[in-house]
């Protein structure tokens, strides 16, 4: 766990301190501002029978930032963020989201979350507009103004019921319920799954713009380019353990990636020993292939004094990125 | 229709189911009444021949027989009525917590700013208050159609019995609710709770048979519900303190339930 960058810092920082909330951060009598996290998990367990879904997870979130929680499925970050909402309970550890308990502070805090659930299930039978004019008056809204306007920019029909739309437009529905409140946390549990690119980078938008107001953002995926695109930090799960929490940088530079070379004859496979930062290499004929972990570099220098005729690279995905932290992607290796 | 609470949405949500249990439980109804006419002369003696121990097992008291409130007793009130407003009680009260996990919609509601108590208390009294507008329905029916075939008993008793069947289906309507937020599954909770009302039907009933069992009756709701006769005699205060007392306290249960469990 030597890798989590600061599961314990300390609570308390000066006034030049990480960015401080816009609002809902009460000076200190001190004068000092004091520094909320918008979410702590501090060695956070939740066992359901024999089962540690979630084993011992430390991590935290700030205001006007994106924290990408990466795992595979079944890694217990649905788990985990169900804790962060009060619907599951921990089995020990300490959850605080924007500075209170979940479970003490119950609806007062959830009026300041939104949350895209990751088995999203809706009132089927109800119109998208129906559901919002439920959700915004549970919130004490009675103007549908920002729903509706997110709603056209994500291009979803809200007058038919929620069953007969398809699973990408049921999401945009949720995505838009929990974004449209401007909430200062968004929880958000696989936001983008069946939502087709152009709609991925509308959302995106919505939630650079949510950032950018202030908002602390906490977005599961089990797909690495999605976190690339959308997180500055990066908590990675596996197995309900934390395996690091990295900024999204870090995270590229140790990724395993995938490059192919191809030359315009034969190659001599001396050339390409012993290149840092190369994993594995093959060179057969004209075909290169390597597993490069961070820059591609020295790859790239040692191939240039050859006639290249294409490089082709691929993104590593979370198994390459296991590998770049464990060198095995078996369980129980950390 | 505004759906500004989870209140209103209950509601809404069984508005389709409400007319057409209206419907139904009006048409048995008035079939049942029309008959009245023809058969009251022959009902009397058609009942006396009936062993007094399948009467006595139904609820049907023999001292009522020749009378129309006797007859409605027997044919409505001792069993078809408190089973329907049961049923739907039951079939509404585990499908709102219990139901809704197992689809999977609790999990967005929870994360509303609403707590879970008044989650709960929103969907029952939404469920209650459906039940209400079937039963007043039924009870609307009945004074209208006993006018009309000649059955004489007062409107007030007929509310009243009425109003003692909606405080009984409530009741295990509570127990379904409870039963939903231990365990967290419909079906489960929908034939648990219809087990101990099943029971306690049998208690009052074989009560009436068996010596033995007799003198558990009063702890029976169906005892509370019918033990004192409401169609004849009106509402008993203590059965109606008995019939509330235990909702409340099967409700109060069921919130402590839904507080402490995880809720997915």
């Amino acid at each position: 766990m030597s890798a989590i960058l600061h599961p314990r810092r300390p609570e308390r920082m000066g006034p030049n301190g990480p960015r401080t909330r816009r609002e809902g951060v009460p000076p200190s009598p001190h004068g000092v501002a004091e520094m909320t996290h918008a979410i702590v998990c501090d060695d956070l367990m939740k066992h359901f029978g024999p089962v540690r879904a979630v084993d011992g997870i430390s991590f935290t979130v700030d205001a006007g930032e994106v924290v990408g929680f990466l795992g595979p499925n079944g890694a217990g970050k649905t788990t985990t963020i169900r804790m962060l909402l009060d619907i599951v309970r921990p089995t020990s550890g300490r959850v605080e989201v924007l500075g209170t308990d979940p479970r003490r502070a119950g609806a007062a805090l959830r009026l300041r979350v939104g949350y895209v659930p990751g088995d999203l299930a809706l009132y089927e039978h109800l119109t998208g507009r129906q559901l919002f004019e439920l959700f915004a008056a549970l919130r004490h809204q009675r103007d549908l103004t920002a729903y509706v306007e997110m709603a056209e920019r994500l291009d979803v029909a809200l007058d038919r019921p929620v069953g007969t739309l398809s699973r990408g437009n049921r999401q945009k529905i949720g995505v838009v319920q929990a974004l449209a409140p401007g909430p200062e946390l968004l929880v958000l549990d696989e936001p983008t799954s069946g939502l087709d690119p152009i709609v991925q980078r509308e959302f995106r938008a919505l939630v650079r713009e949510a950032v950018d107001r202030g908002a602390a953002v906490l977005l599961s995926s089990h797909v690495l380019a999605e976190v690339q695109r959308t997180a500055d930090r990066v908590a990675i799960i596996r197995s309900g353990r934390l395996v690091a929490v990295d900024p999204v940088r870090e995270l590229e530079a140790k990724a395993l990636r995938v490059v192919e070379i191809r030359f315009a004859g034969h190659v001599p496979a001396a050339a390409f020993e012993d290149l840092p930062g190369v994993r594995e290499i093959t060179v057969e004929g004209d075909l290169v292939r390597a597993s490069v972990a961070g820059p591609v570099d020295a790859l790239v220098k040692a191939a240039s004094q050859f006639t290249v005729d294409s490089i082709a690279g691929h993104e590593a995905d979370l198994e390459d990125v296991f590998l770049a932290y464990y060198g095995s992607t078996t369980d129980g290796v950390a | 229709m505004a759906l500004r609470s989870v209140f209103a949405k209950t509601v809404y949500d069984r508005r389709h189911g409400l007319l057409w249990w209206n419907l139904g439980i009006g048409v048995m109804t008035v079939a049942t009444m029309s008959v009245w006419p023809s058969v009251r002369d022959e009902y009397a003696k058609l009942v006396e021949n009936y062993p007094t121990a399948l009467l006595a097992f139904f609820g049907i008291d023999k001292a009522g027989l020749g009378t129309s409130a006797g007859y409605l007793q027997a044919e409505l009130f001792s069993l078809l009525v408190p089973l329907a407003f049961i049923a739907y009680m039951i079939a509404g009260a585990s499908s709102t917590i219990a139901g809704e996990r197992e689809v999977g919609t609790l999990e967005l509601l929870l994360a509303q700013p609403v707590s879970r108590p008044r989650i709960a208390s929103e969907k029952f009294l939404g469920l209650c208050a459906s039940l209400a507008v079937i039963a007043g329905g039924f009870a609307v029916v009945v004074v209208v159609f006993s006018r009309v075939f000649d059955l004489r008993v007062g409107a007030v008793d007929i509310v009243a019995a009425t109003a003692s069947a909606y405080l009984l289906a409530v009741l295990f309507g509570a127990a379904a609710l409870l039963a939903g937020c231990l365990t967290g599954h419909r079906a489960f909770a929908a034939g648990l709770a219809a087990v101990v009302a099943g029971a306690a039907y049998l208690l009052t009933s074989l009560g009436s048979l068996v010596s033995g069992i007799r003198r558990f009756r009063p702890a029976s709701p169906f005892w509370w519900y019918s033990g004192h006769d409401p169609l004849r005699h009106g509402l008993e205060p203590l059965h109606v303190a008995l019939l509330v007392g235990v909702t409340l306290v099967l409700f109060a249960l069921a919130l402590v339930a839904f507080e402490r469990r995880d809720a997915v």
